[in-house]
């Protein structure tokens, strides 16, 4: 998925969770950060096969956001002795299998390769919904707060 | 001999070989023997011993490959039992020196897993960071002589390096199979332009796309 979701499903996590401090960056990087780690690495591949025209479906994604890093992000999380990094990467890739594009979930060690679920349906239209109701989520748990800050910026 | 460690140690290849007449199987069960010995010295507390062992392990390991090498007797087989050696003295090393109360259990057996996982992706990505032996020795001097717990930080140093590595390993794997698949995309394309069939026609540019051209 796009920026967005990512983002406010990792803030409605965040606010339904009550994390604070470090917890609330790890989630933040393993929630959406993967994401910025992630598609620049194959940027020279990309420019290579297609300079600067689009290639819609191109296999931007590498195994740093494939469920096969969770072998790498769970002991990470026992060192840290957190869950949120596995927590808030399971909600990411959980994001990412609902829209079609592929996705190689084990790879390098198997390169089986699949759309992922709900592949019947618009991306967009699942982007819409998904971005939706996380913001309206969001709302629901943080409204005193926001309510507060508005008040706040005019009294 | 291209390998460095085969140069330095091309007398010591030469005298275990030829004079012992050992095959690299039986340094690499020498070298699990000691291995064992210096995770059970560590693990009832006779650190320094240990250590001298461990070095000696280490050496000997160094000769299993330096002979399959120099005298033409590499297999898969060697190669799978010299890992499997390798792994076995590092993780009973790492335990032991939780054993011994030197370092946390956690740590220990996190240091275990991601060493394990730099083995599992090696065959696919070619990389390991290595110098996990060398890490206790430098975790020892940290013991020894200045006092702090040298060993849980080496531990750490290790669970951190072996997860890097691993997950490094995925994308280098990953990032090659990728070139292979372009690779063979920009093939087919530069034949068949040259064959003049008609091209497929582009995607439509997108808004990043208009922002770069």
């Amino acid at each position: 998925m796009t920026i967005l979701p990512h983002l406010a499903l990792t803030t409605l996590g965040i606010q339904a969770l009550g994390l604070e401090g470090a917890d609330i960056a790890l989630a933040y990087a393993f929630g959406y950060g993967i994401d910025l780690v992630d598609h620049p690495i194959k940027l020279p591949l990309y420019t290579r096969k297609n300079g600067r025209k689009n290639e819609t479906h191109y296999h931007w994604r590498t195994p740093l956001q494939e469920p096969v890093a969770l072998l790498w992000i769970a002991p990470l999380s026992v060192y840290l002795a957190t869950a949120v990094p596995v927590l808030f990467f399971i909600s990411h890739f959980a994001l990412d299998y609902m829209v079609s594009y592929e996705k190689r979930p084990f790879a390098p060690f198997s390169l089986y390769s699949t759309e992922g679920v709900l592949t019947g349906y618009s991306d967009a239209a699942k982007e819409v919904v998904v971005t939706s109701l996380c913001l309206a989520g969001s709302f629901a748990l943080g409204h005193r707060q926001i309510l507060n800050f508005i008040g706040g910026l005019f009294g | 001999m291209k390998n460095p460690a085969d140069r330095a140690l091309a007398a010591l290849i030469v005298f275990s070989h030829e004079t012992l007449g050992l095959s690299p199987n039986q340094l690499s069960a020498i070298g699990l023997a000691l291995g064992l010995l210096a995770a059970l010295l560590a693990a009832t507390g006779h650190i320094g011993a240990a250590m001298v062992v461990l070095a000696v392990s280490q050496l000997v390991d160094g000769l299993d490959g330096g002979v399959a090498r120099r005298y033409g007797l590499q297999s898969e087989r060697g190669r799978l039992i010299e890992a499997v050696v390798d792994r076995t003295c590092e993780i009973a090393f790492f335990l032991a020196l939780a054993a011994a109360g030197l370092a946390t259990l956690k740590i220990a057996a996190l240091a275990c897993i991601a060493v394990l996982l730099v083995t599992l992706g090696e065959r696919a990505s070619g990389f390991d960071p290595g110098f996990k032996r060398f890490m206790m020795y430098f975790g020892y001097a940290l013991y020894a002589w200045a006092g702090v717990p040298g060993f849980e930080i080496a531990l750490s140093v290790v669970f951190f390096a072996n997860l890097a590595g691993f997950a490094v390993g995925t994308v280098l794997a990953d990032y090659r199979f990728q070139g292979e698949i372009d690779e063979a995309v920009i093939v087919r394309r530069d034949f068949e332009a040259g064959s003049g069939i008609a091209r497929r026609p582009d995607d439509p540019p997108t808004f990043l796309s208009k922002l770069f051209s």
